[in-house]
């Protein structure tokens, strides 16, 4: 039932509570709200509403008292005193000054509080970084929005084979027959290149040729000659400038003549046309020299031959990609005559070839946009983290901070300036945190660019006003860890903030524990991801490559072959030698062939190698059905080594059944397969082992690109001595060059090995800044409960329950985070591994391995402050109640 | 409805020339004054005292609280300063509405 005086009663009361308003003015204002009310109740309003209406009628109390302040005072600003001023700019030099007082007689904990900070902040410039360089890839080419890399993709077994490689006549003729295409150009990558002049000879660099249409396609930076003719000329070249400095040094390079030898083209004397700026890193392409396609023999080329060439075209903008791509594949089709349904042509973007793109072969090692989406996730994580350690160490300073809130509030502050203050405390230790992150940042930064190969530097942040927008990111997350904070300190009952007792409940704890359980959630997913990681990558590492990787030099192909073996087999250290097309770490050589069985007419994509008899044995691959090629001669021009998986893929049920049977090149060309080898891997762990054919052409010289030799390991450096004096002698004006397998197998995988570093540095950045987190908790509960520990000593606790006590609640959390770190850090693992195709599948071991790490982890950032707690003697605590 | 600024300014010069007819209290003038403008003007009701308390302290009003059915009321009584000042304001109204009327007589002009 409304109660119509009760509610006037209270009413008035609230206006008793308004310093401004005197005994007499409540009193008129009571009799008008009486007469309003009367008013509306002989309207027919009930009580109630009529109460109600009356009340808001009146308008709020809180602005009738300010206005008769004003009427009865003299202050001009009409603020009454007993209200704090919203605006009081003297106050933030106090706040710096209590700030930076606080933070030197908290010493320690501010430390922790910006080392924290600092690291976070560093490892998020540092993933920044590399997100936005990933991101800004073939940004410098004015028309990256038109040009397109032609790719393929082959259907087989259904399965999907994607290549970039594209067969040698492709471009051109495509420019030639279809109008839509505004240019297309070709760039070969030569392989085992050697490049200068006199004495001064580099077979380090990453040399292409190219169709002189490429320099209407692509806008490189020219320093000097003519961007529209610089390759023109079949014998001239184009050099950046760090290859030219090498070169000439101090000397104008123009119209120079340097020497090449490599394959394509054998031996080429060049004239240098032009200088081009090196190429940024964000870019796909990747050469110092480009040397004009016009100067290589290429009519033996046929359709047939997929090489390591890149065909790219530039298209009229909004062009019809998917109709263009209709047109070149039925104009394609009059070229693969018999197997034209199983190659499909199709465009890329170039703007998607660095994170995209899945075709294999190209001119660097492609990045992932899943490695984007992974290391931003764990940028923010690691700033989270950060954030959370600060909340934690923010709060729990709040014990030793409540007599200073109490004073302040005493003295008139309002929640709002403690709320500032606290606010500017943040703002203040996040400035000096990203001061030292910045500094961090710079210290580590050239290991990051050698690791990332991306050279990251600080003018990066003042374009596209990237610093502003990092600033305004940085102000929002202090005020945002600092609203929790410093919430929390301003609500403060001042006379129970002066008594310190300000701790009753457990409810103030949950935040903190909360944090905690994410942090430790998030630490358990990067230990376990980190022991899935590493532990993946050792698989395939040592997987069993199908040959024996140790003590194998390569050199290029010399001439009179036959000399130089024997020349090299008359002394001891060289155990075996082998001449070929390809070598199993990379795809120079790559020869893709469909092949057709015999009989059932299918037909299969298949690696053609070209080799000789000591191939096999060189390698140390096996036969295990047949037997190996005769000893170099045209007996065995027709007869194929085939490998486990031709076998099935060809249909046959077993090695021995293979043998003997026919394999089609086209309709009159055939080989009889002689022997079966085992599987081994030709390029990536990434990629399957593919079904692969080989056989020798032992009279022709066209194909031989590689001489493998097998040395003993003792005395290494005396033995490429030995080689490279006999190379010489047989090829006395060429340049020479080797590598190990073992050595290019590693650099195949750098990429992996890059990625782990950076998973492993980052996790245990972000498992060390959740400790800082850690122990700032643990503190905290420490100190709060120290009276408590005190008297549970006192009636005969043992320093050991006391520990367990400590700890019982840290085991909680880690045991709820484990619960949650589990599904999604198999699920995201999981998918990360489906991107191999040899793979270990992920078990409870490497779990309990993360767990382990974690609790020992949890268990030693405790232990300090937890014995300490537990060994004190409670006379210390308890002495002052 | 008229603006706020225009409400506060002539607060004063109305209270006044309500309170020329007579003594009154509160409840009364706010009542006048939306009769007058049809509803037009409108205050929270609770700030007219700290005025009417500001023009008795100023010395334009006088006050006496008075017994009416068994409830205290206090009324106001203009003074003649009161009178002074409103005679004052009201030549400074007339000359603004009189700039207005001037001032929005029909315009011998086209569009």
């Amino acid at each position: 039932m409304f109660d119509l005086e009760e509610n006037i009663n209270n009413w008035k009361k609230s206006l008793h509570k308004n310093p401004s308003l005197e005994e007499g003015y409540i009193e008129e204002l009571e009799s008008h709200l009486r007469d309003l009310i009367e008013n509306f109740t002989s309207k027919g309003m009930n009580e109630e509403e009529a109460f109600e209406k009356a009340k808001n009628k009146m308008g709020e109390v809180e602005n009738i008292g300010a206005e008769f302040f004003k009427t009865d005072t003299k202050n001009i600003s009409g603020r009454p005193t007993w209200k704090s001023p919203v605006w009081m700019p003297e106050l933030i030099w106090s706040y710096f000054k209590s700030a930076s007082r606080n933070l030197k007689r908290n010493f320690g904990f501010a430390s922790i509080n910006i080392l924290g900070l600092a690291i976070s902040i560093a490892c998020g410039m540092v993933i920044l970084f590399y997100v936005i360089n990933e991101l800004s890839y073939e940004s410098s080419f004015e028309n990256s929005d038109s040009i397109y890399r032609i790719v393929n993709t082959r259907i087989q077994n259904d399965k999907l084979n994607k290549s970039a490689r594209t067969p040698v006549p492709f471009g051109p003729s495509l420019k030639f027959n279809l109008p839509e295409i505004r240019e297309s150009a070709r760039f070969w990558r030569a392989f085992l290149p050697v490049i200068g002049r006199v004495t001064n000879y580099f077979d380090n660099e990453k040399i292409y040729f190219a169709d002189k249409t490429a320099l209407k396609i692509f806008n490189f930076n020219f320093i000097s000659g003519n961007p529209a003719s610089a390759l023109d000329n079949p014998s001239s070249v184009i050099l950046t400038q760090s290859l030219a400095n090498k070169l000439f040094g101090n000397e104008n390079p123009i119209g120079q003549s340097i020497e090449y030898r490599g394959y394509p083209a054998g031996d080429l004397k060049l004239l240098v046309t032009a200088i081009i700026k090196d190429l940024p890193d964000n870019t796909h392409l990747d050469f110092s020299a480009l040397i004009s396609l016009s100067g290589v023999n290429t009519e033996k080329d046929n359709w047939g031959s997929f090489k390591p060439i890149w065909t790219y075209v530039l298209l009229p903008p909004k062009a019809n990609v998917s109709f263009l791509e209709k047109k070149i594949n039925n104009y394609t089709q009059n070229h693969f005559s018999t197997n034209s349904s199983k190659i499909n042509f199709s465009l890329e973007k170039i703007n998607n070839i660095h994170l995209y793109s899945d075709f294999k072969g190209g001119f660097k090692a492609p990045g992932s946009i899943t490695n984007v989406y992974l290391f931003s996730a764990i940028g923010i994580l690691i700033l989270l983290i950060g954030c959370a350690n600060f909340i934690n160490l923010s709060t729990s300073r709040t014990l030793t901070r409540s007599r200073e809130v109490g004073v302040r509030k005493v003295l008139g502050a309002g929640k709002k300036q403690l709320i500032y203050q606290f606010q500017i405390e943040s703002l203040i230790i996040f400035s000096i945190s990203a001061v030292v992150g910045l500094l961090l940042f710079e210290v580590i930064r050239p290991f990051i660019s050698e690791i990332t190969g991306a050279d990251y530097s600080l003018n990066f942040l003042f374009q596209n006003g990237i610093f502003i927008y990092l600033i305004l990111f940085g102000v929002l997350i202090s005020i945002l860890s600092a609203l929790y904070p410093s919430i929390i300190l301003s609500n403060f009952n001042p006379i129970n903030a002066l008594k310190q007792k300000i701790f009753t409940g457990k409810e103030r704890n949950s935040l903190r524990y909360s944090l905690v359980v994410f942090q430790f959630t998030v630490t358990i997913f990067l230990i376990t991801s980190a022991v899935i990681l590493n532990d993946q990558l050792d698989y395939i590492f040592n997987k069993k490559l199908g040959f024996n990787k140790n003590n194998i030099v390569v050199v290029p192909y010399s001439k009179n072959f036959d000399g130089f073996k024997n020349n090299l087999l008359s002394n001891s250290s060289i155990s075996n030698l082998a001449v070929s097309s390809r070598v199993p770490v990379n795809d120079v050589g790559y020869d893709g062939r469909m092949v057709s069985v015999e009989g059932t007419g299918d037909k299969v994509h298949v690696q053609n190698y070209l080799i000789n008899s000591g191939f096999t044995s060189t390698y140390n691959i096996k036969i295990i059905a047949g037997r190996n090629l005769r000893e170099d001669s045209e007996f065995d021009k027709a007869s194929l080594l085939i490998n486990e998986t031709a076998v099935k893929k060809l249909g046959y049920s077993s090695p021995q059944e293979a043998l003997g049977k026919k394999i089609y090149w086209d309709s009159e060309n055939y080989g009889t397969i002689i022997g079966v080898v085992n599987d081994f891997f030709t390029t990536s762990f990434h990629e399957e082992i593919p079904p692969v054919v080989m056989h020798t052409n032992y009279s022709r010289e066209y194909w031989k690109t590689f001489i493998s030799i097998k040395i003993k390991s003792k005395n290494i450096s005396n033995t490429l001595a030995l080689i490279k004096n006999s190379w010489k002698i047989f090829n006395p004006d060429n340049a020479y060059n080797y590598f190990f397998i073992d050595e290019s197998l590693a650099q195949l995988h750098q990429e992996d090995e890059k990625f782990r570093d950076s998973f492993n540095y980052l996790s245990v950045l972000a498992v060390f800044v959740a400790c800082l987190g850690l122990f700032g908790l643990i503190s905290f509960i420490t100190n709060k409960r120290k009276k408590e520990i005190g008297i549970r000593k006192v009636f005969g606790s043992s320093s050991i329950s006391i520990t367990l006590l400590l700890l019982k609640k840290i085991f909680i959390s880690l045991f709820i985070s484990a619960c949650i770190a589990v599904p999604f850090t198999y699920f995201l693992n999981q998918k990360w591994l489906s991107d191999f195709s040899y793979r270990i599948t992920i078990n409870a071991g490497m779990f309990l391995i993360s767990f382990g790490i974690v609790i020992l982890i949890a268990l030693l950032t405790t232990a300090y402050r937890v014995i300490k707690a537990a060994l004190s003697n409670p006379v210390d605590s308890i002495r002052y109640e | 409805m008229v603006s706020k600024a225009l409400v506060a300014a002539s607060t004063r010069p109305m209270i006044l020339s309500i309170l020329r007819g007579g003594e009154n209290y509160g409840y009364q003038i706010i009542q006048r004054v939306k009769e007058i403008s049809g509803g037009k003007l409108e205050w929270a009701d609770g700030m007219l005292y700290p005025v009417l308390h500001r023009l008795e302290k100023d010395g334009l009003v006088t006050t006496q609280w008075k017994l009416y059915e068994g409830r205290m009321r206090k009324y106001y009584k203009i003074t003649e300063a009161g009178k002074k000042e409103l005679a004052e304001e009201r030549k400074q109204w007339l000359s603004v509405h009189k700039v207005f009327l001037e001032l929005w007589k029909p315009i011998p002009s086209f569009e």
